[in-house]
């Protein structure tokens, strides 16, 4: 090949670099007509103003989250797919964010959460930790796409299912109505403190997915070839479950089921990095995180009134992009 | 039988009948379909005459009248419900279940609609045209001469309080404008209402943000179903909100007084007035 594989340095540097400035930019948007750099000033300094309070209260915890959750879900898509080996491995499509919103649902709707900050990440992380056990069970030693896929789907619909039923029963008499936010997603009315709760969770998991890199590397030749290789497959794929279920459980519990953005970014940055599962992890953290901003930025300008929900967006965006991947690929004169 | 015993027969048969017309006219067996009409129901008139009233009615939750529920049957407001009671008068709103209002006119039931009025004087026209229906008009006036006093004497005592900007801010972040009782509530009560200076009319959904930039001085939160965890409490549980409302201006006013029209609207402008 005479074509040079950019550094995935320089690659990893230019994404921060862009999700940076659009978690900057998410600071300036909003429904309210502020002056974003003067809240940051008062807020610096402590100035209880209307602007500051906007900035910090409101936009500040919104875009921290939506960084934090995109890059999750980014970096657990292309840590499922490696892990799997099978380009649709998702968190949303094959059930593990439905089973992390099935575990928050049941602690926030039934007043569990009451017990300590950490319970709602758990409840997360245990749905989402209970999907991913069951999907492996059901594709044990079968490594069929098809397998795969079609339990994904099952143990999706008995998780939104199952939300529903928990909704149903729930002591709340909004809480029918919220099944849209935990299965479309939304970052809206966040508060600082949803980021203390879900963050130590989910750095927790980005750092059990990254270190399994060179062993996602080594298992694009095969689990025999990675043994011989001196890994040990059985203790690294329960470290990366445990990621996964950590990383999605906690993000899921506070923002509800986000699709599409772990499947199309892995996609997206796959050729970019030279197809090397290790390179594409921390790539589509910095790539979900842009991806989020964007649709959390495009739902509160697009909205009038009542704000769309961020699965929606990144449906609609992703949707059709993964369509042209797809199309494009099976065309052999592009 | 002589014939004065037949006069006398007769007479009697024909105040029976003239008994029963005038009952007819006063309705013995009346059903409810809500919450809202069963309020009205339940004040205006005595309850051998009540045949059913909707379950919310005896839900301290939301009902101002549970007191008065105890041995009236209650209804989810299904037609199939009604019917087995024979009721010679069924109330309701256009809201509240209309499949089974149209279901019991088709059965040749007679089914009044009470108004939705959207001011204080609204609510008087209102329960004079119930006590119409349920002939009690003099306890119709009774009643509206009551909440008159009630909401007079909570204007004086609160006469020399400043006029406060407030807004009001529900769960899911709605809040209510011009054009609706709970507007004239707001002003009776002795606020500005500041939805409605920002040109918002009936209901609408606001963010956080544009709550913040509205700068209120007291925030009406309603507090129905405020102690269960759900996501339509983010909006008035937010720290923005708590950070730019101090706890005692923010004001947890009772469902009971607000969820329906009806002279409890009184109470509630008492209560806003006195924790002005």
């Amino acid at each position: 090949m005479t074509l040079r594989q950019p550094s995935t340095t320089l690659l990893n540097t230019l994404l921060a670099l862009v999700s940076l400035g659009c978690f900057l930019l998410s600071l300036h948007t909003g429904t309210a007509d502020v002056d974003a750099f003067k809240g940051m000033r008062d807020a610096w300094h402590n100035a209880v103003t209307v602007e500051a309070l906007i900035v910090s209260e409101v936009r500040l915890p919104r875009a921290l989250l939506a960084f934090f959750i995109g890059g999750t879900l980014g970096l657990a898509g292309a840590a499922l797919q490696g892990l799997l080996r099978n380009p649709l491995a998702e968190p949303g499509i094959i059930g593990v964010s439905n089973g992390a919103a099935l575990g928050a649902v049941i602690v926030f709707y039934f007043g569990f959460s009451g017990l300590g900050w950490f319970v709602l990440p758990l409840g997360g992380l245990l749905g989402a930790a209970l999907s991913v056990l069951c999907l492996s069970l059901l594709v044990r030693g079968n490594s069929n796409v098809l397998t795969l896929i079609l339990a994904g789907i099952a143990i999706n619909a008995i998780g939104s299912a199952l939300i529903a039923l928990a909704l149903n029963f729930a002591p709340s008499p909004y809480a029918v109505q919220e099944i849209v936010h935990w299965l479309l997603g939304s970052v809206t009315n966040r508060s600082l403190q949803d980021v203390a709760i879900s963050l130590p969770f989910m750095a927790t998991g980005w750092l059990l997915m990254l270190s399994c890199g060179r062993y996602l590397d080594a298992l694009t030749l095969g689990e025999d070839t990675a043994h011989s290789l001196g890994f040990n497959g059985h203790r690294l794929r329960w470290v990366l479950v445990a990621g996964v279920a950590a990383g999605i459980g906690a993000a899921v519990s506070v923002s509800g089921n986000i699709g599409f953005v772990g499947l199309v970014v892995p996609h997206l940055l796959r050729p970019l990095v030279g197809h090397s599962p290790r390179r594409l992890l921390a790539a589509s953290f910095w790539g979900g995180a842009i991806l989020l901003l964007v649709a959390d930025m495009l739902v509160q300008v697009l909205s009038t009134g009542g704000e769309l929900k961020l699965g929606v967006i990144t449906a609609l965006v992703g949707g059709p992009f993964f369509l042209w991947l797809i199309l494009r690929a099976r065309n052999p004169w592009s | 039988m002589n014939s004065r015993m037949r006069q006398l027969i007769v007479v009697l048969c024909s105040a029976c009948a003239l008994a029963a017309h005038a009952d007819g006219v006063r309705p013995q067996r009346i059903a409810s379909l809500g919450l809202c009409t069963d309020q009205v129901l339940l004040m205006l008139v005595e309850r051998e005459r009540i045949a059913t009233v909707n379950h919310q009615a005896a839900n301290p939750a939301v009902s101002y009248m549970v007191h008065a529920v105890q041995g009236i049957p209650l209804n989810q407001g299904t037609a199939e419900e009604i019917i087995p009671l024979q009721p010679d008068l069924v109330i309701s709103t256009a809201f509240a279940s209309p499949d089974s209002v149209r279901m019991l006119r088709a059965l040749g039931y007679r089914v009044e609609l009470m108004p939705l009025p959207t001011s204080v004087a609204g609510i008087r026209d209102m329960l004079l045209q119930a006590g119409e229906w349920f002939g009690e008009t003099e306890k119709a006036r009774a009643l509206i001469a009551r909440m008159d006093s009630t909401i007079a004497e909570a204007q004086a005592r609160n006469r020399d309080k400043p006029a406060r900007n407030a807004i009001i801010y529900s769960p899911n972040g709605f809040t209510i404008g011009s054009g609706t009782l709970e507007h004239d509530v707001l002003l009776k009560a002795g606020y500005r209402n500041l939805a409605a200076e920002m040109g918002i009319s009936h209901f609408q959904q606001i963010s956080l943000e544009t709550l913040a930039l509205a700068r209120p001085e007291r925030i009406l939160i309603d507090n129905y179903a405020y102690n269960q965890n759900s996501l339509a409490y983010s909006y008035v549980n937010h720290p923005v909100v708590k950070h730019m409302i101090p706890a005692e201006n923010r004001m947890y006013v009772p469902t009971q007084l607000r969820d329906c029209a009806g002279p409890q609207v009184a109470d509630e402008i008492a209560w806003l007035a006195d924790h002005r």
